[in-house]
């Protein structure tokens, strides 16, 4: 497994969407030296321009976004323990007994005990809105000195290893894609790219919006993650995709019906490289290609994904086999869609 | 003794009931040199004594359990996930996503699965079952069965997490936690002023049946037990009523099931040695091993000491320093006073 130092900074680091300035450090570091020009829009989205050898026919936007799901802290109540929301979509049921980070400050999100609960009570996830975040603090006022409404949380979880191939982490979604774009950003390339990072996808695809705004891209690539159901138990579609089973490249989502030529070419160009590629089995999900395809005018889009257990979650798992087949596709891509008549 | 090192020392090793002799090392370390003998008992506890080496001293018994919950391997299935089964309490919405270290042939890191919101329907309607749940280990079915098999034990990870206010926050403080307050407790007392031979019994199987306890008693054969166990400390959805403060100290129990007199001679002990204490109401049950204690043999005065903690039986139990240090003092206060004799009254004739 190449570089994964850099992935688990990414991931580690804290970026609930609005709130991503940790995350786009990281990345600046990383392509400064690569890049012919870099510079951060308006709202916080990260753009980056590397020549190539040569001009393309068509303007080339690839795409991740640096937000990651989180909490917003709402209210400090009069014990000193937070209220919070989810920013982003996130399943209740994890939330309860997890480790998270305010910005410095660790805290636990409380779980009320078995032995206090009733019996009806056990059968029902504790809704988001009744949860709070213990930080060790006895009251409002000594809370206040430490913690700000508006504060944004992360998942505190470990960056790991789980067996021969795969990781375990926060945050996947979508630093597997950054991750995946800086080392692209690194090669020697065929044609002049450009390279989003964009901001706020949980909340809208949002900072997709603008940056497809000011770059004006023909063809738009986006860098995901997409949920893996290949887990025991689960068959056919309802998997939506499977793991070592190579990048998931989209014919169609919750949000966006890719284009077909595009498509293609990436089926003929994984065929012809012999790199391993499946597509989405089940309509669901969406991500920056939405924005990038209905934007100034409009763009060719296509999404290359990892499968991904578990997303929104303290425990993403992503197969980093797959994710190699991500990287060489995209690499390849961008030639073959500089090259296209469209 | 630092309370904080001490829980470090052995926050990495698993002690699911029936698996405490996993423990055992652990337990051994921290003893040496606070105790005369450190044995362990058929059934997996630890018996740690330190006589006063008065003549007729009373036996204490200083109780607290070294199992915690978790869970059992059941099956290895296909592409690499277990089931297992809950070994004692665990609310199954702590589950989704979280972290596990399985301690097979090899130790090996895992998550609960969580079911993805296309397959989940309905998301706020229900919890499932323990048994509907899935480990997913990164590893294929072959490699798993390697590792592990029927019974392997399964623990939820939480890091040893230092908050404000020397709050700390960790997995299975419920009940090691206060078998160090315990060992702390037997290091503070000056050997000339131990006023009981000490009997610490460091039970298995609390989480289940109480068997530790249970059985241990018979090897001791005390006249008085302190059962040092966790309590439910006020938080956000539990009654403020009958739930424990944070920073006042120990709690201590009044209820059907233990010694009145007992609870009180503890008490006035706390208030002559200016230590806080909170005091707490269990009408009809503890939930501790004192339950057992109290009706063993031909019956011994037991009472609770319990310490304040949240989110019991989580990776994210959260105590205070303070309040640890606290029960070790009154402990040891306890054992130097001497005063409580826990004796049969003679009514008529001679006992």
């Amino acid at each position: 497994m190449a570089n994964l130092e850099l992935l688990e900074k990414l991931c580690n680091a804290s970026g609930v969407s609005g709130n991503d300035d940790e995350v786009k450090d990281i990345i600046i570091n990383e392509i400064r030296n690569y890049c012919d020009r870099l510079y951060i829009d308006r709202v916080g989205n990260l753009i980056g321009l590397k020549k190539g050898r040569k001009v393309s026919k068509n303007r080339i936007m690839i795409c991740a976004h640096t937000d990651e799901v989180g909490l917003m802290i709402t209210g400090i109540l009069k014990d000193g323990t937070l209220t919070f929301e989810a920013v982003g979509g996130i399943d209740c049921r994890v939330l309860s007994a997890k480790r998270v980070m305010i910005g410095k400050i660790p805290g636990i999100i409380c779980s009320k005990p078995i032995h206090c609960k009733t019996a009806e009570e056990r059968k029902i996830p504790v809704p988001t809105k009744n949860l709070v975040i213990d930080i060790g603090t006895e009251s409002r006022k000594e809370t206040q000195e430490l913690v700000k409404i508006g504060d944004t949380a992360t998942f505190r979880s470990e960056f790991i290893r789980l067996g021969e191939n795969k990781i375990k982490a926060k945050a996947l979604d979508d630093r597997l894609g950054c991750y995946i774009m800086c080392n692209i950003l690194k090669k020697d390339l065929e044609y002049d790219t450009y390279f989003a990072f964009t901001q706020c996808e949980e909340v809208g695809c949002r900072g997709a919006v603008s940056a497809a705004m000011s770059i004006k891209p023909d063809i738009g690539i986006v860098l995901e993650t997409t949920t893996a159901a290949d887990i025991y138990g689960v068959s056919g579609d309802r998997t939506v995709c499977e793991q070592n089973g190579g990048a998931v490249v989209s014919i169609i989502d919750g949000s966006t019906i890719y284009d077909r030529t595009l498509y293609k070419v990436a089926v003929e160009c994984a065929k012809k490289n012999n790199i391993k590629i499946q597509t989405k089995k089940y309509v669901s999900g969406g991500n920056d290609a939405r924005s990038l395809q209905r934007t100034a005018g409009g763009a060719k889009v296509t999404a290359i994904s990892l499968p991904c257990r578990y997303l929104h979650t303290p425990s993403c798992v992503g197969d980093m086999r797959d994710a190699e087949q991500m990287e060489k596709l995209c690499f390849k891509l961008i030639q073959e869609y500089g090259d296209l008549d469209i | 003794m630092n309370i904080e090192k001490s829980l470090r020392l052995i926050a990495g090793t698993p002690s699911v009931s029936g698996y405490e002799y996993l423990l055992h090392e652990g337990i051994f370390s921290l003893c040496k040199g606070v105790f005369d003998s450190v044995v362990s008992l058929k059934d997996n506890s630890v018996l740690a004594v330190k006589k006063c080496g008065r003549e007729n001293a009373p036996k204490i018994l200083l109780n607290a359990h070294i199992d915690q919950i978790g869970m059992y391997v059941t099956a290895v299935h296909e592409g690499g996930f277990l089931s297992v089964v809950n070994i004692g309490g665990i609310d199954t919405n702590i589950l989704y996503a979280s972290q596990v270290t399985v301690y097979g042939k090899k130790t090996i890191k895992g998550v609960f699965v969580s079911t993805p919101p296309h397959l989940s329907g309905d998301r706020d309607a229900k919890l499932e079952k323990i048994s509907d749940f899935l480990i997913d280990t990164g590893l294929t079915e072959e490699e798993l069965k390697d590792i592990v098999e029927t019974g392997t034990p399964v623990v939820l990870d939480g890091a040893l997490d230092l908050l404000q206010n020397n709050m700390i926050s960790s997995g299975s403080m419920d009940d090691r936690i206060c078998m160090i307050a315990i060992i702390k407790a037997v290091s503070m007392i000056p050997p000339a002023e131990q006023k009981y031979d000490i009997y610490a019994l460091f039970s298995s199987q609390e989480e289940v049946t109480s068997l530790g306890a249970s059985t241990g008693v018979y090897e001791i054969e005390p006249d008085m037990a302190l059962v040092v166990d966790v309590g439910h400390a006020n938080m956000k959805g539990i009654d403020k009523i009958g739930s424990l403060k944070y920073k006042k100290g120990p709690a201590v129990s009044f209820s059907a099931t233990t010694s009145r007199k007992l609870s009180e001679a503890i008490c006035r002990c706390a208030e002559v040695n200016n230590i806080p204490y909170q005091r707490v109401s269990e009408a009809n049950n503890t939930g501790t091993d004192a339950h057992n204690i109290q009706i063993a043999l031909e019956g011994i005065p037991a009472t609770v000491l319990s310490l304040p903690l949240r989110n019991m039986h989580t990776p994210c139990e959260i105590i205070s320093l303070e309040d640890c240090d606290n029960m070790a003092a009154l402990i040891s206060a306890f054992v130097a006073d001497g005063t409580y004799r826990g004796e049969e009254v003679c009514i008529v004739g001679k006992s």
